[in-house]
């Protein structure tokens, strides 16, 4: 499955997703080179992963060969605003829920990742924002009585 | 069978088991309704909230979700030609010609009446075929048992949309991300680059929730927000008597090959329907009708796929072996339960089973019954806005991953694989096949080694044991199949709808 893009790109689905692999590939086998061998009667640790990252080269040198040699729909990046401000979202979660409670960080969540569409309607993202997070704060901490502060403000602990 | 049926029957009618099936079953008609959501996406997110359930409960309510979203893409299929699930995609051909036609209500009962037909059927077929098979890998050694995951991932590669080099490089990628963390036989820190939070591995949950839950809204943000044209009118919701006269043989014949493809890993539940539509048409005295209202073309293919939506947890439970992704994310659930899914399941948790299969049934009785009557909320529902929806399933998945461990590094790490899973669509991967890659990942591994110890060290123990011969064999031989330029041309032609 493939989705459209934000432009077109200069190269080759394949020929990306060739060097993606092949860099994933090694990289696995760099980190997997500093683990030291097996003891009596073990298989080594990285015996295993090690087969797979070496097949994962392989299939990468696939791809990029089919890359260059057949070319193919191009590769096209995701849009910067979608991707950086959902991931901004998520991230500012992470970041706020342990000091503050899960409430204003999801908050902070909803608002931010809600600008990532351009069909935002600010107005109404703030209105669905507080009435979701006013849901989760009954749903999780009253019904559901998960062990997780909702709020965790010098002034205000739920 | 009939005191097996019985002990399971005992376990889903309590009021907790009922309260918590019911609750799947809604929650998973919503999804299938709901725009940009689907059952994968839906389970990960309430993966961690079952921890606290038990077992049994948390299973049936995940089930109720997988089969419960069934229902809803038929309902979306039908009424505003957008199919909720992949699997309904076949539906919308006569579903939405018969709305037109002003038979709306006649085409959600057909689909209704077909899939509790077929989920009837297919509970009996589980509780007949499950246990033979359970006693038959008992007898399985190590290497049979790594043959056998082969076998399944390489049915996941093939059945997979798109490349199957692609498949096949998003599996290995699956399996390696299995071998993050502390090797318990050893006690070696794999993958982990120093970070304390990968040393109990990646969780099932975060990479669920990345790929399936942050990477699926990434996805759709990319595609934009398409308008849903909902037709108000239902008409009547019992259809006449020659309409259901027409549905019944396809129902029962969609049901029979529904049950057969769910039990092959991969698309079952996607080709079944496909299938059924094919045959019913090819059958008909006049298959002239099909495309413009033919009930046949409604009641087989939702029977079809329903049935495969519940046969697919044969080889579940049966061999631990997950046919899709919703069942990968099943095996996770068990395993983060203490449950081991597999052959064993029949002897240690029968409960789990039988419960699971009698609750099937209960299921699709609550469906039929709940669902017919609330089609005016569901279409309500239809019009929700996807700009509103996303920002609030972001919010769930991350108080659900939060409220695990309460670990920010969680949230990052499912940030992190939903910028892959946008990558990976982006490249034309799946990503299917890479979480049935890391769900199957340490079993793989653990069987391969059990094998060469065992064998002390010799290779060719894989090749010495009938069964992981012709198990190999056979992958080898899909594979190959699966590369020949004719199949690959009708593999992208099955799944182009997708």
């Amino acid at each position: 499955m493939s989705v459209k893009g934000s432009g077109g790109g200069r190269f080759a689905q394949d020929t990306v997703a060739g060097v993606l692999v092949i860099l994933l590939g090694c990289g696995i086998l760099a980190a997997l080179s500093r683990i030291g061998g097996a003891k009596y009667q073990q298989i080594a640790p990285d015996l295993f992963p090690r087969i797979c990252a070496i097949l994962l080269v392989t299939g990468g040198c696939l791809l990029l060969a089919r890359g260059i040699l057949r070319g193919g729909e191009l590769f096209a990046m995701p849009r910067v605003r979608g991707l950086g401000l959902v991931v901004l979202g998520v991230v500012s979660f992470g970041l706020l829920a342990p000091s503050v409670g899960y409430a204003p960080a999801g908050l902070a969540l909803m608002i931010v990742s809600g600008l990532a569409t351009p069909h935002v309607r600010i107005g109404q993202l703030i209105a669905v924002t507080v009435g979701i997070v006013i849901l989760s704060v009954v749903l999780f901490s009253f019904i559901l009585q998960l062990p997780l502060p909702a709020f965790r403000l010098p002034a205000f602990r739920l | 069978m009939m005191s097996d049926l019985i002990l399971g029957f005992s376990i889903a009618l309590s009021v907790n088991n009922l309260l918590l099936c019911l609750m799947g079953c809604l929650i998973g008609t919503l999804i299938g309704v709901l725009p940009g959501i689907g059952p994968i996406a839906t389970v990960s997110i309430l993966l961690p909230f079952t921890f606290g359930i038990s077992p049994v409960g948390s299973m049936i309510m995940l089930a109720g979700i997988y089969y419960g979203a069934q229902y809803g893409g038929s309902t979306t299929a039908i009424l505003v030609k957008m199919p909720g699930e992949a699997s309904s995609i076949v539906t919308i051909i006569d579903g939405h010609a018969m709305a037109r036609n002003g038979r709306a209500g006649a085409a959600l009962a057909l689909a209704a009446l077909g899939s509790f037909l077929a989920g009837t059927i297919a509970t009996l077929v589980i509780g007949a075929f499950a246990e033979p098979l359970g006693r038959l890998a008992l007898a399985l050694g190590p290497e049979d048992y790594f043959a056998l995951i082969v076998l399944g991932l390489v049915f996941a590669v093939v059945m997979a949309a798109g490349s199957v080099l692609k498949a096949v490089i998003a599996v290995l990628f699956g399996v390696v991300l299995a071998s993050v963390g502390t090797d318990v036989e050893t006690g070696v820190q794999r993958l982990t680059f120093g970070l304390p939070s990968l040393l109990e591995g990646v969780g099932v949950s975060i990479l669920a929730m990345g790929l399936f839950g942050v990477g699926e809204i990434l996805r759709n943000l990319e595609e934009g927000e398409s308008q849903r044209k909902v037709r108000a009118t239902i008409g009547r919701l019992w259809p006449s008597a020659d309409e259901l006269k027409r549905s019944i043989w396809p129902a029962l014949r969609g049901t029979g090959l529904g049950s057969v493809l769910g039990v092959l890993p991969g698309s079952g539940t996607l080709l079944a329907p496909f299938a059924s539509y094919v045959i019913e048409k090819k059958i008909s005295k006049s298959p002239e009708r099909f495309g413009h209202g033919a009930p046949e073309g409604v009641a087989g293919p939702e029977a079809a796929n329903n049935a495969a939506a519940q046969t697919c947890f044969i080889p579940l439970l049966a061999l631990g072996l997950p046919p899709n992704a919703v069942m990968a994310l099943m095996l996770g659930a068990l395993t983060i339960q203490g449950i081991v899914p597999g052959p064993q399941v029949f002897t240690k948790n029968p409960d789990l089973f039988w419960g699971m299969v009698a609750s099937m049934w209960i299921g699709n009785l609550m469906l039929l019954v709940i669902n017919l009557p609330l089609i005016g909320i569901w279409v309500t529902l239809l019009r929700v806005q996807y700009r509103l929806l996303y920002p609030a399933i972001l919010l769930f998945c991350c108080i659900g991953l939060f409220s695990v461990n309460r670990l920010p590094a969680d949230i990052y790490f499912m940030a992190g694989f939903g910028v892959v899973g946008i990558f990976m669509a982006k490249l034309g991967f799946e990503a299917a096949p890479m979480l049935l890659g890391f769900v199957l990942g340490d079993s793989l591994e653990a069987n391969f080694r059990r094998a060469l110890i065992l064998s002390d060290g010799d290779w060719t123990t894989f090749f010495r044991s009938p069964t992981a011969v012709a198990l190999l064999i056979v992958a080898l031989v899909l594979m190959v199949v699966a590369l020949l330029p004719k199949i690959r041309g009708e593999r992208a032609q099955v799944f182009k709808e997708e």
